[in-house]
């Protein structure tokens, strides 16, 4: 329920990027990516691939003309990670950035994949991918550095000395 | 399977899933589904396939059929050619029978008010025996004259309607009396298994020699007098009182189609015109 809530706000957030009023670079940044990302990194279950699967198609439903492609390429990403992110050991911010940037090349190239044999693909241009990578990456660092301060604990910490 | 692999492949078949959903949802610009495209295109060679065998299996039925038909029209026009060649044969025998009449006729002018042209329908050389059809509807008698444009063939010993079975010279039993082309020499030609005449009573003092032909004398009452018999092809002195001669016998038996049955040739004809 609270990851549904979660990847609620961030389609809607996702949304707003977009909004007219917004700068045109903002809609490169792939907010969904901190679910993918974070699923392998933080050890969660393993049905990350269906969990991402939803969520493609919850990205699909607001933001694609199509059902499916999107949910294509949010699952291809999440099994990519999962194979990968068990390789490395690192956990810190950098390893956040490090397989946000990868997962968002997979999905942006994957759903251009998708969409190429239902004739709506658009072109692909390499500045897009690069601003969308870098974008999205420090994204996701960023939220691995939040995750990383571990914020909870240290409000617990703060009230238990204070309360001393 | 590992779990993972499970993982994998249930991903995947998703994806595949998930990409023919979205074309069920997306049109082409010709107003067709992106689905109906790929289904189409996919079952095109099917379809093509189809197609090619369904026309090669009509082409192979209707080869066959015609084939078939072509036997039959070829058989058919074998038959006609047959019956083309039969009728042919016919004509042309015809034909040869109608020279040979026409060659009887003159060379026996003075007979055709009475003698009787007849067509050969059998003949048993080994048995000496011939049937001949007459043209007309007249009773032919026994031992009236055969006679072939090339020379005398034998006798008639009965007939029947139109047919008449004629004694050929060349039966054992078959005697005609002959002389020389002079008159000086004469015998008795009798038949043989041989085939061949056997030429009796010539004195061993006779000339004859190989090559000399014997005509009909006319002593046997039977055969008139100056129709050609044959040709001496051996003369041989014995112990015996008279010579052994042996004659070719001149008409050809095996192949004669036509012969003149010469009734009613008790009136005077020339001796040596029958001669070829």
């Amino acid at each position: 329920m609270k990851a549904a809530i979660l990847v609620t706000l961030t389609l809607v957030a996702q949304v707003a990027l977009g909004l007219p009023e917004s700068p045109t670079w903002l809609t490169a940044i792939l907010l969904p990516m901190v679910f993918v990302v974070g699923a392998p990194l933080m050890m969660a279950e393993r049905r990350w691939p269906h969990f991402a699967l939803l969520l493609g198609l919850a990205w699909d439903l607001v933001l694609e003309p199509v059902v499916g492609p999107g949910a294509i390429a949010w699952s291809a990403s999440a099994v990519a990670l999962g194979f990968v992110v068990p390789l490395v050991a690192d956990r810190s911010p950098r390893a956040w950035i490090a397989f946000g940037a990868l997962g968002a090349g997979l999905m942006i190239v994957v759903r251009h994949l998708a969409l190429m044999p239902l004739g709506l693909a658009t072109e692909l241009t390499g500045r897009y991918l690069l601003l969308s990578v870098v974008l999205t990456s420090l994204w996701c660092g960023l939220v691995g550095w939040i995750i990383a301060l571990d914020l909870p604990t240290r409000w617990i910490t703060h009230r238990a000395k204070r309360l001393r | 399977m590992t779990d993972r692999r499970i993982l994998i492949l249930r991903t995947v078949l998703l994806w595949i899933l998930l990409e023919i959903l979205a074309a069920a949802q997306v049109q082409t610009p010709g107003g067709e589904r992106v689905i109906s495209a790929w289904v189409r295109a996919a079952i095109s060679p099917v379809l093509w396939t189809g197609e090619a065998i369904g026309s090669f299996v009509g082409d192979a039925v209707t080869g066959v059929s015609e084939s078939a038909t072509l036997l039959v029209t070829n058989r058919e026009l074998q038959l006609e050619l047959e019956k083309t060649k039969a009728l042919n044969r016919i004509m042309a025998e015809d034909m040869a029978a109608h020279l040979e009449l026409n060659s009887l006729a003159g060379l026996v002018p003075n007979l055709t008010a009475t003698a009787v042209p007849a067509r050969t329908t059998f003949r048993d050389l080994a048995r000496g025996r011939m049937i001949a059809l007459v043209t007309g509807d007249r009773r032919i008698p026994a031992d009236t004259p055969a006679i072939a444009s090339t020379g005398v063939i034998g006798r008639v010993i009965h007939s029947e309607g139109r047919r008449c079975w004629i004694e050929l010279i060349t039966h054992p039993v078959a005697a005609v009396a002959i002389q020389t082309l002079d008159g000086r020499v004469q015998g008795l030609a009798v038949g043989s298994d041989t085939g061949e005449l056997e030429i009796q009573f010539i004195p061993r003092q006779a000339e004859l020699m190989r090559g000399d032909e014997l005509v009909t004398s006319g002593a046997d009452g039977i055969y008139p007098p100056g129709l050609l018999v044959g040709t001496v092809t051996a003369v041989r002195e014995s112990d015996k009182a008279f010579l052994e001669v042996r004659t070719e016998p001149a008409a050809a038996l095996a192949t004669v189609r036509v012969v003149l049955l010469l009734d009613g040739w008790m009136s005077p004809m020339p001796s040596r015109e029958m001669t070829p």
